[in-house]
């Protein structure tokens, strides 16, 4: 594979605000990877993605794509496609009208052809003749992404492009996006704050926070080996514990707990709920705080030794409040940075 | 935000408009600096100079009263009681503003007198209603409805939830109208009276045909001294910026809109009983004295002394003679209220927030110190007393009026369409013209028919600019109401009243569609 994006040193800054709203970001997409970035409001990504579409001049650093700096280029220059949040279709036209206005490269007698072909491919064929307003928002989105595709975009970016869907509506479309992008074999960075989305959606996620890139990695690894607190916590629900390591075993309130790398000293360490586990002992040094059933799995606050610990069970696990309980996990602890 | 500098075809027009609306400024400070200090002293300081502030104040006073005492109670029945017909009723209350000043001067003058509608109704002439009270009732009859539609529009954006909330902590409802309902009613108050104070002090047919000495007026009589109407002029826009200025300083800072997302509740609709009857009856009474006088005075003007063919066969002709300036003003204004709109909401910085505050120079100069200052500038050019003078100053006039619905659409629509146009490869001029500009069409036809309205119906620009020979039917009524020729005013103010209610008609329509939209 071959690398399409590649973003060294981004820096962008706002005017009215100290703060750099994107960082020193370095960052590379290869060609047909789907990239997520993934954080909070206010962290940046959506800033990025508009640096690289070309709505926003960065302040320091460079964007190249195929090894060329793209930043010289104004955005009808640069062939980079865009699926807006709330899809930004063009209200005065009907659909076929919409994707024939990105087909500039395509000679005009076969525009039309092309435009069916379009909408066939994203489940509405012989709806040309339909104005925006008349379609629902999952057809619409679709029509954002055929409209985007039709232009043939060496890169193509999602902006939030499923939060205006109901959550009925949102993984089905996803999935069909996802299977579309990947047909076409596109290249495509997707922009959330929702971490399942991010997760089943990206083959690459980087995750960011104050404007900086905390960690980039496969789905597995962010959510597996995060290597820094923010990362497991925004992530999902996740245990950390302060702990003294030697050997590259860490002395916790759990016990002794071993480690994925041999350090010495102070560590954090972060342990998922599901990665600990449960076992009623009339003499055991934890009690159950509160528990929430949550249909396929239980959700348990335990404390011990003056800690909390979020443990997830199966549901045939029960325990009642109050219970006495040992925690303890057979998997290994990650270390993460505060 | 978005591209650092607009593209220069925007740029441009819209720097030609701003440095437009300067020149009237210019010349009205040439012309009254040409004589030194202790000369201006001379010509100000002056016991008439004080009568006419004096006066001018009084007329506003008057007007804000007679209009509070009409808007108020209607505003109130169209937003919260169970008026029957409330819509066609709300229609007609806006329909006054169709209605110029002069002529509401012209029916009221046209009820009293020898001949006047009253002594032929009742026998006994109706004692002559002019001066302060008759300047006082025509402003106030066709101007109320901009408070009208102030007040309707906070009363129906106030979120009932407010009173139920100040309910439940145990307010009373004199206490939530004092503490909740009168300061949130305050900004739309101030804002409808601050129109209703500009037209009153920048009108000049109403005042003029009452022979009420208020500041257009004498500025008009005074034309023989220009040095003296220079100065009357400046105070006259001392008065208006001191007026802008005091309402900015008075409603920053405050807050009315709703906080949180939940929805506006509605309140419940009030049932008027045995009081519908006093509430239709003053609803009949202010739509009998707004839109039935100035109709009945004009067909019994029409019916005591018809017009002879040849007479009747003018109207139309002046009726186009007028449309010839009208409407290359009004497609100029909006030609120019384009850019400016687009750069203020697209590109947004003090540079072209200025240029947005110099195109409001026209529209809030009084017309008759507008008109006057471009005689000063244009006396000296081959222009003066030319159809183009005329039609430039309409369209400096009416161009604020036509930025409004392209700006409110402009915000409206989403900067997303324009963002997806450049990023499927279009250029800034294909997107402009492909993608904005369809999307803002009945937005800018909306501005250009505002302008068009107002040109048609304007008189002070029209009477100081218009070439000789070239009458509108704004200064045909003028002149024959003058004249005491009532008869012959009579059709020329039929055809205002009809153009001009037409299209405040066709704009509500508009208006209403978007909303429900």
């Amino acid at each position: 594979m071959s690398t399409l994006l590649r973003i060294e040193q981004l820096t962008k800054y706002f005017a009215h605000q100290d703060k750099a709203a994107v960082s020193q970001l370095n960052m590379q997409v290869e060609q047909g990877e789907i990239l997520a970035l993934l954080g909070p409001s206010g962290c940046g990504k959506t800033t990025t993605l508009r640096m690289i579409a070309g709505f926003e001049q960065p302040d320091a650093g460079d964007i190249l794509i195929q090894q060329q700096s793209i930043l010289g280029l104004s955005t009808q220059q640069r062939k980079i496609g865009m699926v807006f949040q709330d899809y930004a279709l063009f209200p005065h036209w009907n659909l076929q009208d919409n994707l024939i206005y990105a087909m500039k490269h395509i000679s005009r007698a076969d525009r039309v052809k092309k435009a069916e072909y379009w909408l066939e491919l994203v489940g509405l064929g012989g709806l040309g003749k339909r104005m925006p307003q008349e379609l629902s928002g999952g057809q619409q989105q679709r029509v954002a992404l055929a409209r985007t595709l039709a232009a043939e975009p060496k890169l193509v970016l999602l902006d939030e492009p499923f939060s205006n869907l109901d959550a009925a509506l949102r993984e089905s479309t996803r999935d069909e996006v996802r299977r579309l992008l990947k047909a076409n074999g596109a290249t495509a960075i997707l922009v959330t704050h929702d971490q399942a989305e991010a997760l089943s959606f990206a083959d690459h996620i980087g995750v960011m926070q104050n404007g900086k890139l905390e960690q980039l990695g496969t789905p597995e690894d962010i959510y597996l080996r995060p290597q820094t607190a923010f990362v497991a916590e925004f992530l999902g629900h996740t245990n950390l514990i302060f702990a003294t390591a030697k050997n590259g075993i860490a002395q916790t309130a759990l016990g002794p707990i071993a480690l994925n790398q041999p350090v010495e000293g102070q560590v954090t360490l972060s342990l998922r709920p599901e990665q600990l586990c449960l076992q009623a002992q009339p003499d055991a040094p934890g009690v159950v705080i509160n528990r929430e059933f949550r249909g396929h799995d239980y959700f348990y606050l335990i404390e011990q030794q003056g800690m909390l610990f979020k443990v997830i069970t199966t549901q045939q696990e029960r325990y009642e409040l109050n219970q006495r309980v040992q925690v303890s996990t057979c998997y290994q602890a990650v270390i993460v940075q505060k | 935000m978005l591209r650092r500098t607009p593209p220069w075809y925007l740029l441009l027009p819209a720097l030609l408009a701003g440095f437009v609306m300067l020149v009237p400024l210019y010349y009205l400070g040439l012309r009254a600096f040409s004589i030194d200090l202790p000369s201006i002293a001379n010509l100000l300081v002056r016991p008439r100079t004080l009568m006419l502030l004096s006066n001018t104040f009084k007329l506003s006073l008057g007007v804000m009263a007679l209009t509070t005492l009409i808007a108020l109670p209607l505003a109130w029945l169209f937003s919260y009681s169970q008026l029957r017909h409330h819509r066609w009723l709300l229609l007609l209350c806006v329909m006054p503003l169709a209605i110029p000043g002069y002529v509401m001067a012209y029916a009221i003058l046209g009820l009293s007198g020898q001949f006047g509608f009253f002594a032929q109704m009742f026998g006994t002439p109706l004692a002559r209603i002019n001066g302060y009270w008759g300047a006082v009732l025509a402003l106030s009859l066709y101007t109320f409805p901009y408070l009208l539609l102030n007040l309707r529009a906070t009363f129906l954006g106030y979120d009932h939830s407010q009173d139920e909330a100040a309910r439940s902590l145990g307010r009373s409802g004199l206490s939530i109208f004092l503490r909740l309902k009168l300061p949130h009613l305050l900004p739309a108050f101030l804002a409808g009276q601050l129109v209703i104070v500009l037209y009153t002090i920048g009108d000049f047919g109403a005042v003029a045909l009452m022979r009420y000495e208020a500041f257009s007026y004498a500025i008009f009589t005074s034309s023989f001294d220009r040095t003296y109407a220079a100065w009357l002029s400046l105070v006259l826009i001392s008065i208006t910026v001191f007026l802008l200025l005091g309402e900015y300083l008075l409603l920053r800072n405050r807050f009315f809109a709703k906080v949180g997302s939940g929805l506006s509740k509605e309140p419940p609709l009030v049932t008027l009983g045995w009081a519908m009857i006093p509430a239709a009856t003053f609803v009949a009474l202010v739509l009998l004295a707004a839109i039935g006088l100035p109709l009945l005075i004009i067909f019994y003007w029409l019916g005591l002394s018809p017009p002879e063919w040849s007479q009747l066969m003018m109207v139309p002709k002046t009726f186009w003679q007028s449309a010839q300036a009208a409407v290359p003003a009004a497609a100029l204004a909006a030609l120019f209220a384009l850019p400016v709109a687009y750069l203020s909401v697209r590109y947004p910085s003090w540079h072209s927030q200025l240029l947005e505050r110099l195109s409001y120079i026209g529209y809030t100069l009084p017309p008759l110190t507008l008109a006057l200052a471009m005689v000063f500038f244009s006396i000296r050019t081959p222009f003066y007393q030319s159809l183009f003078i005329l039609i430039l100053t309409w369209a400096m006039a009416g161009m604020a009026l036509a930025i409004g619905p392209i700006r409110t659409s402009l915000l409206q629509s989403r900067i997303n369409i324009e963002e997806a146009s450049h990023a499927l490869g279009h250029s800034n001029f294909t997107t402009f013209v492909r993608v904005v500009l369809p999307n803002i069409r009945r937005s800018i036809l909306a501005g250009f028919a505002l302008v068009l309205v107002l040109c048609m119906k304007e008189l002070p620009i029209a009477t100081l600019l218009a070439p000789s020979g070239y009458h509108t039917l704004a200064v045909r009524v003028f002149t024959f109401t003058v004249e005491g020729q009532l008869a012959e005013a009579a059709p020329y103010a039929l055809a205002i009243i009809l153009f001009s209610s037409m299209f405040i008609g066709l704009i509500l329509a508009h208006e209403d569609k978007s909303s429900t939209r």
